[in-house]
């Protein structure tokens, strides 16, 4: 039974961990395709490079969000696997 | 339950416990160890990147306000604040990455451990390649 929990527990953690991979590379794409288009735009201070600076600053307002949001999944992700290890435990040890 | 009041209770049942029990309990206090080091890995992460979304709205602000009042001197100075503030987050995501790819290089080695020594209590073959 624990091999088991232990095997499933393990196979839990690499998927998770993969899907963290995944999505940190998304956003390193994301960022460093940001920070390409405000290089090529500094010192630009025409209405329509303004107007796409704005937009970029939007999206980084967007993706910094994004992050908050996904910290707090993630604590209450590992918040459920804590209390999943403890009540397991708990059980092993009354067997 | 809190960590002192799973003690009392398990402390009494360890006691007794024989040598392969013990180690698992060994294994789960570990694991309750790498939870509650993850969680507050996690806070601290919050924190931080509530403060960086927090300083991007206000640079969308100031670069509203310096814009509606054609203040050269202020955009140029949030062009650089900018261009830092994005090589920064570059770096900080390249780092978090390299740490995602050890975690999945670890969980491998972890899963193909867990596999070996599944195979060997049950005398079949061991596998090898992870997930």
């Amino acid at each position: 039974m624990d091999d088991h929990r232990d095997l499933r527990d393990d196979r839990r953690d690499l998927r998770d961990d993969r899907r963290d991979a995944a999505r940190e590379r998304a956003e390193l794409a994301r960022i460093e395709g940001i920070s390409g288009k405000w290089s090529r735009l500094r010192g630009r201070m025409a209405p329509p490079a303004l107007a796409r600076k704005r937009a970029l600053l939007v999206e980084l307002a967007s993706l910094a969000r994004a992050e908050v949001a996904q910290d707090r999944r993630e604590i209450r992700e590992d918040r459920r696997e804590l209390h999943e290890d403890r009540r397991e435990a708990a059980e092993d040890l009354r067997r | 339950m809190n960590r002192h009041a799973l003690f009392a209770f398990a402390l009494p049942a360890l006691l007794s416990l024989p040598a392969p029990a013990l180690a698992q309990a060994g294994r789960d206090r570990a694991e309750l160890a790498q939870d509650r080091h993850e969680i507050r890995q996690d806070r601290r992460a919050l924190v931080d990147d509530w403060r960086d979304s927090a300083r991007m709205d206000q640079r969308l602000a100031r670069f509203d306000d310096a814009r509606a009042r054609r203040d050269r001197g202020a955009l140029g100075a949030l062009d650089r604040e900018v261009a830092l503030a994005l090589r920064q987050e570059v770096a900080e995501t390249r780092r978090e990455l390299a740490r995602a790819h050890a975690e999945v290089r670890h969980d491998r080695r972890e899963l193909r451990s867990e596999r070996r020594e599944d195979s060997r209590r049950r005398g079949g073959p061991t596998r090898r390649g992870g997930g």
